[in-house]
């Protein structure tokens, strides 16, 4: 029952706190198409970057929470969907988190790169979207993106053998661990 | 005192709104229930109102105990709420408890919507015209057996509970004819089958030598012979064709000893998705290979989209700083310069100071170092 109310309270906040970051990157990115919004920019920077930092940590927090608040975790289509979007969301913050953390606040700077970083976000905030989705449809059974006429079916997913799962990982760690170690050296771009 | 009606209007504003919340509007589900108390909206006289729908049954008056006996209905109705949600009840009678007809001995084999209960929820469509049957079998006394057909359902903005009750419908149990073929007492209709499966329906059967089944899917007008295979023990194997999504299949079993010839009732049968083989690690697995595989992809691309670091190398602002604090190098070459020899050419050598030599720089005698006299 507490895991339930922890669920609740944890989830809110994360979802607020991650909209928030990816809202602001994507007005920071808008930005930059507006003349004189610098000081705009900076500000929408510094409330993006930090609010995705605080959503980091409760993410996996919220995933704890809800996977004890279930009687059988990721028994259906559902819950099963919501690791896998978990999961992403925590991709896309990451890598925003990232490249705001390597290339400073002049990232937004560079067009390829402020579009990369809204791309991230954009992808974070569909992610959140879909979760706090599926979340509605299993607690409530409805959903507000059910007026969406595309919305796909979240009663079907996409299950792979559990080894074939692992092996998964693995490549992932490995991609993640070249793409620092083997790819081009960045540098903090003035700003 | 403008506070006060502020508090009191709010508060009969609330008390107002809640009138629309007393009733359950959107229904409570398919389930076994008796007929409606005094205590429910349906059934309060001062939250409800008769129904002015028609309820039609068209089945026949006799049954045989223990036998199937299939039960059909149609209900016409002119006014519904805007959800079109009905409440269809199959009773036995209306006493508010042990209303059910398997109060009474009977047994619901298969409602309308495919399961076993007496009380389903559907949607009206927009003639007004519903047609519903249950499946059971009679109770395994002679006797008379009464069925009867109650409905709820609301009406526009009315906030009115209205309830509707059919004519008791009196059927006649009769003993089994010896040897009559027909289903066995113990067996129940598969509801649903998963999608894509193509085994067989397992038939159970009493007095029975042989049977034929007929089979369509629900709605079509048409029907087709299905293959039967013997089982053992008077089952039969029935391969019915597999149906995917939502698709709904009916099928009529004929029971035949050589003696007499049955055609039992349609049976329904859903369908439903296989059953999910997930589980908790793997979806963990999964999502952080997700969340792995899109930081590897998009740290690449900012490596790879960075403004290309020539740019940087323009920039000269460290070496001028260097260039600042140390001077600059002579791109003239020194001349070598003998600081010894030009002392010593600048030394007057007089005859009267034999050993000694005048600097005429610093005005004082100095030692001659050639002087190799002993005065």
């Amino acid at each position: 029952m507490f895991s339930q109310t922890l669920h609740h309270l944890v989830v809110g906040l994360t979802t607020g706190i991650a909209t928030l970051a990816c809202l602001c990157a994507i007005a920071a990115w808008v930005s930059n198409y507006f003349v004189g919004a610098k000081n705009a920019r900076a500000h929408l920077d510094t409330a993006s970057y930090i609010a995705a930092i605080a959503t980091l940590p409760l993410l996996p927090i919220a995933v704890l929470s809800g996977t004890m608040s279930m009687s059988d975790p990721a028994s259906d289509a559902m819950s099963y969907n919501k690791f896998l979007f978990a999961g992403l969301t925590t991709g896309f913050l990451a890598s925003m988190v990232i490249g705001r953390w390597r290339f400073g606040p002049g990232v937004w700077n560079d067009s390829r790169l402020a579009l990369l970083q809204a791309i991230s976000a954009i992808g974070a905030l569909a992610s959140i979207t879909v979760l706090g989705s599926i979340g509605a449809k299993m607690t409530l059974g409805e959903s507000t993106m059910d007026i969406l006429p595309f919305w796909p079916a979240f009663d079907d997913s996409i299950v792979v053998n559990g080894w074939f799962s692992l092996v998964l990982l693995i490549i992932g760690l490995v991609a993640v661990v070249a793409a620092f170690m083997l790819g081009p050296k960045v540098e903090r771009l003035p700003e | 005192m403008r506070g006060r009606i502020i508090a009191i209007a709010t508060i009969a504003l609330v008390l107002i709104s809640t009138q629309g919340t007393v009733a359950n509007p959107g229904g409570n589900g398919d389930g076994n229930r008796d007929f409606v108390c005094g205590g429910s909206c349906h059934g309060d006289p001062t939250l409800s109102a008769p129904s002015t729908a028609t309820i039609s049954i068209t089945s026949g008056n006799t049954a045989f105990t223990g036998t199937a006996y299939q039960f059909d209905t149609t209900i016409e109705i002119d006014m519904i709420s805007h959800s079109r949600i009905l409440g269809v009840f199959l009773l036995s009678s209306t006493n508010g408890n042990g209303d059910n007809p398997e109060d009474h001995g009977w047994n619901i084999i298969q409602d309308p919507s495919g399961t076993n209960v007496n009380y389903v929820e559907v949607i009206v469509p927009t003639n007004g015209a519903v047609s519903l049957s249950w499946v059971l079998t009679a109770p395994e006394e002679v006797g008379d057996g009464d069925l009867i057909v109650a409905i709820h359902h609301g009406a526009g903005y009315e906030n009115l509970a209205y309830l509707g009750v059919s004519e008791s419908h009196s059927i006649s149990i009769n003993p089994v004819p010896a040897n009559l073929p027909g289903f066995a007492l113990d067996w129940i209709a598969p509801n649903y089958r998963v999608t894509g499966d193509t085994s067989p329906v397992s038939v159970l059967t009493q007095n029975t030598t042989e049977i034929s089944v007929e089979w369509k899917l629900e709605g079509e007008s048409v029907s087709h012979p299905a293959t039967v295979e013997a089982g053992t023990d008077d089952e039969w194997l029935v391969h019915l064709p597999a149906t995917m999504g939502d698709g709904r299949i009916v099928y009529q079993v004929t029971t035949s000893n050589g003696e007499f010839d049955v055609i039992q009732p349609w049976l329904t049968m859903g369908t439903i998705p296989p059953e999910f083989d997930g589980n908790l690690m793997g979806a963990r697995a999964q999502g952080f290979a997700g969340a792995f595989i899109i930081i590897a992809l998009l740290v690449s691309l900012q490596g790879l989209l960075q403004p290309p670091r020539r740019k940087n190398d323009l920039d000269q602002t460290k070496e001028a700083e260097v260039a600042e604090e140390t001077p600059p190098e002579s791109v003239v070459d020194k001349p070598t310069f003998d600081e010894d020899a030009a002392y010593r050419a600048r030394l007057l050598k007089y005859d009267e100071h034999p050993g000694l030599l005048w600097d005429p720089v610093d005005e004082e005698w100095v030692d001659d170092p050639n002087y190799e006299g002993d005065e």
